[in-house]
């Protein structure tokens, strides 16, 4: 039997896939993805890519590397999409944390290192290294933005560290020159008093 | 080191955790302890929503790395699905068409090849073997049962027993008038991950797939004509396999 040559899906932006699942809810559209609808995948990509990109080429340092994660991350969920447990928590935080833990890894393997570091001197002679700036840059919301401002020093240090600068919690301590205890805590209560300010700011809960 | 962790300890880690900061070690510890500790799941769950938060970016996803996961996104093997809408008119659309929304209508059974087919009573009931949502598998596997119940218990339907070899395992079958089969699977063991089982029907000489389903399922409808003979399941790699060179695990005439 002859297997008819499959045409490409529809670029994301195009208007049939907008139409159609514009309004349609991401836990919808990861079960669309289960039934094999490119187009699910297509509103996912223009919904979540801009971010999963963007963490990735954060941590990574590297464009291109950055788009090997992005296309490894949205072919996982075409491949696998029942990995992703609604009742778990909102499909952008599945795939960042996806995102974010491959990339960790390319970061903690030692040609990924290497490069980095290059581009991050690179980039400090070139234009003054500023990770609060580049936190500024990232961080969409300004609620968010509020949020973090209003962390204790350590705490917004310690997550940033970790969190976009890709660093374990003992890189952090050693990078902040405190405790590895404290910097742990830290990370832990700064997560818990963000989430607190972002939930009376009406944002960040889950589902 | 990690080794006997105290529950407060582990969960000091949980932050780091989400992050992605903990090496190792401590990595393990928590994923051991997640297993268990559905708060500390949850913890981890809120920590990454937050997390998740910090990386927002207005940047547009880029097209190009989109046309790269197109051009990778190819299933495989080559296989059909049957969707039955409400009227009970079947629609086979083959994997590789349907994205130009290329389907040809169907009635009854999937006559067309030896071509692997899934069959999803009014779109949803059954998916592609590895592909059965947890969630919609757990919201349907009730409504499944009711309704397989009644066809039991109706007159018109016919119950059949498939069986092993050596007749220890044993899967009944109902078949209604109206050709819609109903195969209860918890009688026959569990799978790996990447294996499936996949239901055949025998008419005369033609050996058809009915579908395929995954170990653990419990009822598995199907579709079926009703001048198959005789039914069969076999063990594959997950998708399936347009034709089967296997033992049947269970097997029975109709």
């Amino acid at each position: 039997m002859n297997e008819p040559h499959p045409p490409e899906p529809p670029a994301p932006n195009t208007p049939a896939a907008m139409n159609l699942l514009h309004d349609t809810s991401d836990a919808a559209l990861v079960l669309a993805i289960g039934r094999y609808h490119s187009q699910a995948l297509a509103e996912v990509y223009r919904r979540h890519g801009g971010a999963v990109f963007g963490l990735a080429r954060r941590l990574l340092a590297d464009a291109t590397l950055a788009e090997e994660v992005v296309q490894e991350v949205f072919l996982r969920l075409w491949n696998d999409p029942e990995r992703f447990d609604p009742e778990r928590g909102s499909l952008r935080s599945y795939l960042l944390a996806q995102c974010h833990g491959r990339s960790v890894d390319l970061v903690r393997s030692e040609t990924a290192r290497r490069r980095r570091e290059e581009k991050d001197l690179r980039r400090t002679v070139d234009d003054g290294y500023d990770l609060e700036r580049e936190v500024a840059d990232l961080v969409a919301g300004e609620q968010v933005r509020d949020a973090l401002a209003q962390l204790p020093e350590v705490e917004r240090q310690a997550i940033q560290l970790a969190y976009l600068g890709g660093h374990t919690y003992r890189e952090v301590a050693v990078l902040l020159d405190q405790p590895e205890g404290t910097v742990k805590s830290r990370i832990r209560s700064g997560l818990k008093r963000l989430r607190g300010d972002l939930s009376d700011a009406g944002i960040g809960g889950r589902g | 080191m990690t080794t006997g962790m105290q529950h407060e300890e582990l969960q000091e880690l949980l932050g780091a955790y989400a992050l992605d900061a903990l090496d190792g070690a401590e990595r393990d510890a928590v994923d051991a302890h997640l297993r268990e500790c559905a708060t500390c799941r949850a913890e981890v769950a809120d920590h990454r929503e937050v997390a998740a938060l910090l990386a927002q970016s207005g940047a547009p996803a880029p097209d190009h790395v989109w046309d790269r996961i197109v051009a990778s996104m190819e299933p495989s093997p080559p296989r059909l699905r049957v969707e039955i809408d409400e009227s009970g008119v079947g629609t086979v659309v083959p994997f590789a068409a349907r994205r130009n929304r290329n389907v040809t209508r169907f009635l009854g059974i999937v006559a067309a090849a030896a071509v692997v087919a899934v069959v999803a009573l009014t779109g949803t009931l059954l998916r592609q073997g590895n592909r059965i949502g947890s969630l919609e598998a757990q919201v349907q596997a009730s409504s499944l049962n009711r309704v397989a119940m009644s066809a039991r218990s109706s007159a018109s339907a016919r119950t059949v027993e498939l069986r092993s070899k050596d007749g220890r395992t044993r899967a009944p079958v109902t078949l209604t008038a109206e050709g819609v089969g109903y195969l209860s699977a918890r009688g026959m063991p569990r799978l790996r991950p990447d294996r499936t089982y996949q239901l055949w029907g025998v008419i005369g000489t033609r050996v058809i797939s009915l579908g395929t389903f995954p170990g653990g399922s419990d009822v598995v409808p199907f579709r079926v004509d009703p001048k198959v003979d005789s039914l069969a399941v076999t063990e594959e790699v997950a998708g399936g396999v347009p034709q089967s060179t296997r033992d049947p695990v269970v097997a029975g005439a109709v």
